[in-house]
């Protein structure tokens, strides 16, 4: 038996299940912003005393997002370390039922315009990393976003402040990473996918959406993007 | 030299980010049966109708969003409503 | 019973929309059903026993976590609504992030002066101006910032704006009746019929009864002579009963 079982076990069975259920409210509430969310702050609005539990108590909160809301709970890693962050399981695309004429049927999923809108500039950026080789040096994506409309130094009429979205919002949700290449002077900067891209949309997603708009090309053309997703496919299979 | 292997081998394509954006562009004007016009860049509608697109390619939590419970409650003593 | 994949759907369906209704809840209740290959009920009169089940299911299992989808209807045209709500009022419900502290004081003021008014609904010039008058904000709103937070609200189901008056849509009365009760108890009424809060309705002339517009078309159906239900008071309901056909009831 872990330590954190052990605590758990010490628990008031009332108290431990309060808890559990107080922690699942707290993951969808600080869903709200996307930002990851950490294992401090968990303890210190719902663990509280009981912080020792963590470990057990996360992995439980896990287990009811999954079989209540269809959500998994991920543990992120590297720099993001002692966060966790929410993704969808279930799948919410309808499209095929209204192409197979079912009449009446509701999309599910409405997202907010302003939403709407971010995710189409998300979807480019992210589109343009993986293609360039899944990294991109920042001057070469501005340059590549002025022909969209979009200058890193003026305010644009839907984005505001482009610059700051994607290296601030963008990368505090964990969508990119925008990373200093070491030593470099002036610095030079890097953007990367970021874990909650890696977990939110697949490789052959993106390469799929990429071929579209080359009057739908056949993926298998693009020979080292491919081969990037079937090395993420077999990773994942693995 | 290098050009003429490019040219050669027809199943190797090059990514290029500006074509991409072209034909983003081009995707985007015909999408929402716009006038394609010379100076590329995309319109506040075409990013809006690309985002809610594109969403579905996202397994995106919809984070749950709530009035109640979310201010404080200043119970204070109100003279009762004016009947009129 | 345990959640299958079509009430996940059918419940993040209401993560994301916040409001359906209830033309719509059918809809996404054939949808969900549809999407995952589960039985539903096809035929109508059979669909209510098995949507409200379907609903019960969920609010069972999203109970421990303070959530239900509620029903309410809707004070203008008396039409059935479903809202996902938060039942709780916490520590970590204050965690919501939505809306800064100025814009949750604005929007509670808001509230106020819209229990407050006759008709339930206040001038938007008004709810505008009421920015300076906000105290224990941690930074000062402009009017430009109250006039993009109401079209905010608005676009999120919480007001409605029409013809430049500003009221509670019905996901704000759903969400925050209870609230709205108990802050406001000597300011708000119920409505007699139905005993839920009542913001516009009608309201007897001498003792203030107050009936939603849908239940007065209910409660005065087939009356000659409608008098005002509060049974110590009784005098002509000086009101024209509406005339509308409600919406179907649903569970
Ligand atoms: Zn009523
Ligand atoms: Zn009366």
């Amino acid at each position: 038996m872990t330590q954190a079982e052990k605590a758990a076990q010490n628990m008031d069975p009332a108290e431990q299940e309060k808890r559990l259920n107080d922690l699942v409210q707290y993951l969808l509430i600080m869903d709200q912003k996307k930002i990851p969310i950490k294992k401090i702050d968990i303890n210190k609005q719902v663990l509280k005393e009981f912080s020792k539990t963590f470990p057990y108590m996360i992995k439980k909160a896990g287990e009811k997002l999954h079989k209540v809301f269809g959500i998994e709970l991920i543990q992120l890693e590297d720099k993001l370390k002692g966060t966790y962050m929410l993704v969808n399981r279930i799948d919410t695309d309808v499209d095929e039922l209204e192409e197979a004429g079912h009449g009446h049927i509701l999309t599910p999923m409405q997202w907010p315009e302003e939403d709407n809108s971010k995710t189409g500039l998300l979807l480019v950026v992210l589109s343009l990393v993986f293609m360039n080789g899944e990294v991109m040096q920042d001057t070469h994506l501005w340059h590549t976003l002025r022909k969209l409309g979009i200058d890193q130094d003026m305010p644009h009429e839907v984005f505001g402040d482009t610059k700051k979205l994607l290296t601030q919002e963008f990368v505090r949700q964990g969508y990119l990473e925008y990373i200093r290449q070491p030593n470099t002077d002036p610095a030079v900067y890097d953007f990367r996918w970021g874990q909650r891209a890696k977990h939110e949309i697949s490789k052959r997603t993106c390469l799929n959406f990429v071929c579209q708009l080359y009057d739908d090309r056949d993926p298998e053309q693009w020979t080292s993007q491919y081969a990037a997703v079937l090395e993420d496919e077999g990773v994942q299979n693995g | 030299a290098r050009q003429q292997a490019d040219n050669l081998n027809t199943d190797f394509v090059r990514f290029e980010p500006i074509e991409f954006a072209e034909k983003l562009v081009a995707f985007i004007q015909r999408e929402n049966n716009a006038p394609s016009d010379s100076h590329s860049r995309i319109s506040p509608d075409g990013w809006k109708n690309l985002g809610a697109a594109g969403q579905k390619l996202f397994s995106k939590n919809p984070p749950f969003h709530f009035m109640a419970g979310s201010f404080d409650r200043d119970v204070k003593e109100r003279p009762p409503k004016n009947p009129n | 019973m345990s959640m299958k994949d079509s009430h996940k759907l059918f419940l993040q369906s209401f993560m994301s929309r916040g409001l359906l209704d209830a033309k719509e809840v059918r809809q996404l209740y054939r949808t969900c059903c549809l999407k995952f290959n589960e039985k539903y009920a096809e035929k109508e009169e059979d669909q209510k026993a098995h949507l409200l089940e379907f609903v019960r299911t969920i609010n069972r299992n999203i109970q421990p976590f303070h959530m239900e989808i509620k029903k309410g209807v809707s004070e203008e045209e008396g039409k059935s609504f479903y809202c996902l709500v938060c039942t709780s009022d916490t520590s970590i419900t204050k965690l919501a992030s939505d809306y800064t502290q100025p814009e949750m004081e604005f929007f509670k003021r808001l509230i106020e002066s819209i229990i407050d008014s006759d008709n339930g609904e206040i001038g938007s010039t008004s709810a505008i101006n009421s920015v300076d008058k906000l105290e224990k904000v941690n930074k000062k709103l402009s009017k430009q910032d109250a006039q993009n937070l109401l079209e905010r609200l608005e676009a999120q189901k919480w007001i409605k704006i029409s013809r430049g008056r500003v009221s509670l849509a019905t996901r704000a009365l759903l969400e925050l009746e209870q609230y709205i009760l108990e802050v406001y108890s000597n300011i708000t009424d119920k409505c007699n019929v139905c005993k839920r809060l009542c913001v516009k309705g009608q309201s007897c002339d001498s003792c203030n009864t107050k009936l939603h517009f849908h239940c007065a078309i209910r409660f005065f159906q087939n009356k000659e002579n409608p008098r005002c239900p509060n049974k110590e008071c009784g005098v002509n309901w000086a009101h024209e009963i509406p005339n509308r056909s409600t919406d179907v009831e649903m569970p």
